[in-house]
């Protein structure tokens, strides 16, 4: 029995790394007397498979994750009992009953929405034309680092839009739809970065998840 | 002060796993501030992964909150890389509750459980912008005070804590708050003059000591009247309630399980062990009380780890009904029970395996010491025929690994002893060779042993660093063939500094504070461990640590935990240190009362409570046995 579930991941809980957020799920599950699947052999584990991790400190609102069960269990009653149960800064917000051989949330993974407030002395006016001009670029050489060793990488192709939405005395918040996945994943601080926006303090929050199926 | 969800972000994005630093999670506890006049930070002065695995401090998290009019909540030590970011910011050490600086709570309570803690004391006092000294902390901060089994022998810690709690905290911190609620207002002395009152508290400030001219300590006595010359722990005559909302890290922490004490105390008697001796009497839990208490944790936490503890489990008198009622309920739960300090018997393996289910990593056992001999004078006799009957019952139910516990450097060890470790190492791999071949494996973990208060071995000398290193060595050639013996063994330099700080005086309270300044910290961590910072630091304060740790210590020589008591008389401990040397031992207390002292120490309080309560058999009265 397969469910998928679309949750939120707020503050505190934005700083749980992503093991941790799985533990945090599954023992929910389990004083919710949803009754998880485990794997079979030496150390079972919970047969829980979230979309796409959450990079540490992004906080999240609308996630998925699919979960199976032993025993079938009606959808709005997972909702209930689960939310009745939650850390503060989870929410479950839908839960639906999909078909066993439904295909993996995290193969068919494109792009990723979200909303960006940074703390920005910049004018809206400022913002805005770097926006323009960083679009307008048809390649962004950027350097970062993975699995230890440093590589250059362009970032334009990886940019789909970015939008100023509002600017208020101290913060900017910006949208971005990103590359998301495994053909091509880009975190919003490289944007930032590449906008020249310095942050001394920002909030990252992935808004949507859009799959390719 | 609050920290703010912004301030916080700022310095978050800096540091390694962030979700030590930020509270909420389930099973805390987060009242509203303003409508409660009485609140109290209880801080483990660790890092968080290491401090919520603390099962004292959830028992004293959970009784303060149970209280309507009072409020507890949670501080840890910021790890390195946190504390250089606050530090930075200005920002002081806040509750992970509701983020309020240390400085606005009227009390904070510290749990020391063992010596390498006291460098992290300063460090936590002064990430929370508060004076190191007691004495220049006026009523404008909060009372600070300290409890846990390394206050036992208070004194190293003494300039920096303004109260000490001894004995068993659950039983005596709501008196404590509910007489500073009677003078929150008045000045710091008056208001530990009061603290002082109350049974099990003791204010290191109206004490003073007095040192004869070779350094050895005169006497401690107090400076004012009606100040009691002698404190005695407190002990809750029946075990409290046991928690079950156990709060659930955000983080994987070291020990990450919920756990049950099936009972306190222990009555083997053996003579190294602080536990063995401070715990006294044996309290158990009923059968029932227990299995309750696993169904509820189950519920309320979604735990999929959980321990029962003891300090000797097999010696639990309903052990086996418990352990049959657990494994026959949570099988196929995704449960596992972990059951720890089991004798060595073969018997243990049965309960083991019970509870193991498809999981069998390893099995440990605890013999301390290799040689008859030796195990006589700790007080651990276990003729070494059980010993291997109980290994070959771990291998032969389906175990590859076997983990055995020693300790080196114990009083009268000869080398023999030490290299016997080795021998009986390699007769348990060849009983593992029986039944998995090649796959068998033992791993020794040997640490040094260190002589601690109130207990028989308090007399005996720490062995010299040098030795120490020599008979690591030793053992190490004698297993160093055999590749399926893992070996484990401790820093010398670690075991040293904390004999001196187990049985110090007050004088190291000055080395304690150079240490911390010349960067000590997290002394139980390996990678923090500054052993040049405190030998330095002994150094520049004119403290020779030699003759703390390993200076001979007469028989009528006046400790510096000579006033505070454990209920096991002083008297008793000397008979039985001579007994040790003559390698005579003691049978389980439960069988004879060797009248160790607590029973005259607590006989109103074991009159008052029923006879079934305490594992202590009725005393004969010696006279009429006569």
């Amino acid at each position: 029995m397969r469910y998928r579930l679309t949750f939120t991941k707020e503050y505190p809980v934005k700083y749980v790394g992503h093991m941790d957020v799985v533990l945090s799920w599954t023992r929910a599950f389990r004083r919710a007397g949803v009754p998880l699947a485990y794997s079979a052999g030496f150390n079972p584990r919970a047969k829980i498979q979230v979309a796409a991790s959450l990079p540490v400190g992004t906080m999240g609102s609308a996630e998925l994750m699919d979960i199976t069960l032993t025993e079938p269990m009606e959808p709005d009653e997972i909702l209930r009992r689960v939310n009745a149960t939650l850390p503060n800064g989870y929410r479950l917000l839908a839960v639906e009953a999909i078909a066993a051989d439904t295909p993996k949330l995290q193969a068919s993974l494109r792009q990723a929405e979200y909303r960006v407030t940074v703390e920005t002395n910049f004018s809206a006016a400022e913002i805005q034309s770097r926006i323009e001009h960083l679009l307008a670029q048809t390649e962004i050489i950027q350097t970062r680092i993975r699995r230890k060793r440093e590589e250059t990488f362009d970032l334009r192709p990886l940019v789909f839009d970015i939008a100023l939405l509002e600017k208020t005395d101290a913060d900017a918040v910006l949208t971005m739809r990103l590359s998301a996945g495994q053909h091509g994943n880009v975190r919003p601080d490289a944007v930032l970065h590449a906008l020249g926006i310095q942050n001394t303090w920002v909030q990252t929050e992935r808004t949507k998840l859009i799959f390719d199926i | 002060m609050i920290i703010n969800d912004r301030q916080l972000d700022r310095i978050l994005s800096s540091v390694q796993k962030p979700a030590r630093y930020i509270g909420g999670e389930f099973n805390s506890i987060t009242k509203d501030w303003h409508t409660i006049q009485t609140k109290i930070a209880l801080a483990f002065p660790e890092v968080y992964d290491l401090g919520m695995s603390n099962l004292g401090l959830a028992v004293l998290y959970n009784l303060v909150n149970e209280q309507p009019h009072l409020l507890a909540e949670r501080v840890f030590v910021p790890w390195v890389d946190m504390a250089r970011a606050m530090r930075e910011h200005n920002m002081p050490l806040f509750s992970l509750e509701t983020r309020h600086a240390l400085r606005d709570f009227d009390l904070l309570g510290i749990t020391l459980p063992y010596e390498q803690l006291f460098s992290n004391v300063l460090n936590l006092l002064n990430l929370a912008q508060m004076p190191l000294h007691s004495a220049d902390r006026d009523a404008s901060f909060p009372l600070v005070m300290a409890g846990g089994n390394a206050v036992f022998n208070p004194e190293p810690m003494a300039d920096f804590i303004d109260m000490f709690v001894i004995g068993e905290g659950e039983e005596v911190l709501l008196e404590i708050i509910a007489a500073f609620d009677t003078v929150r207002h008045a000045d710091r002395d008056t208001q530990l003059r009061r603290m002082a009152q109350i049974p099990g508290v003791y204010v290191p400030r109206f004490y003073r000591p007095a040192y004869h001219p070779d350094g050895t300590l005169a006497e401690i006595t107090p400076t004012e009247s009606d100040i009691p010359a002698h404190i005695t722990k407190r002990i809750a005559p029946l075990l409290p309630k046991p928690v079950t909302k156990f709060i659930l890290p955000h983080t994987d922490v070291v020990f990450s399980r919920a756990s049950v004490e099936i009972q306190r105390g222990c009555t083997r008697g053996c003579r190294f062990c602080h536990a063995g001796m401070v715990f006294r009497p044996v309290r158990e839990r009923s059968l029932a009380e227990l299995l309750e208490t696993v169904d509820t944790i189950v519920r309320e936490t979604g735990h999929e780890e959980l321990g029962l503890l003891s300090l000797s489990s097999s010696d639990y008198s309903q052990i086996a009904p418990l352990v049959k009622a657990i494994s026959e309920k949570y099988q196929g739960a995704a449960l596992n029970i972990s059951l720890p300090s089991l004798r060595l018997e073969s018997f243990s393996a049965e309960l083991a395996e019970m509870l193991a289910g498809r999981r069998k990593s390893g099995f440990t056992f605890a013999p301390e010491a290799a040689t008859d001999r030796l195990r006589n004078v700790i007080n651990k006799p276990i003729p070494t025929e059980q010993l291997l009957e109980a290994v070959d019952a771990v291998y032969r139910r389906g175990w590859q690994l076997v983990k055995l516990y020693f300790m080196i450097g114990q009083p009268t060890e000869t080398d023999e002893d030490v290299v016997a470790i080795g021998t009986l190492a390699k007769k348990v791999l060849a009983i593992g060779r029986k039944y998995h071949g090649r796959k068998a494996k033992v791993r020794i973990g040997v640490s040094t042993f260190v002589p601690k208060p109130h207990t028989p071995f308090q007399w005996a000398s720490l062995w010299d660093v040098v030795d120490i290193k020599r008979k690591q060595d030793l053992l190490l050639d004698e297993i160093r063939r055999e590749r399926n013996i893992l070996f484990n063994y401790n820093d010398p330099e670690e075991s040293l500094l904390e004999a001196v700080l187990s049985r110090g005086d007050r004088r190291l309270g000055a080395a304690i504070e150079r240490a911390w300044q010349l960067g000590a910290g997290f002394d139980a961590w390996d990678d923090q461990f500054r052993p040049e910072a405190w030998w330095q630091a002994f150094d520049d304060i004119g403290l020779s640590p030699w003759w703390y740790a390993q200076r001979p210590r007469l028989a009528d020589e006046v400790f510096p935990w000579d006033h505070i008591g454990a209920g096991v008389e002083k008297r008793w401990l000397l008979m039985d240190w001579v007994s040790a040397q003559q390698g005579e031992t003691k049978i389980d207390c439960r069988e004879h009362c060797y009248n160790c002292g607590i029973l005259s120490a607590f006989k109103g309080l074991r009159a008052a409570t029923p006879p079934a309560a305490w594992k202590c058999p009725p005393v004969r009265n010696p006279r009429a046995k006569r």
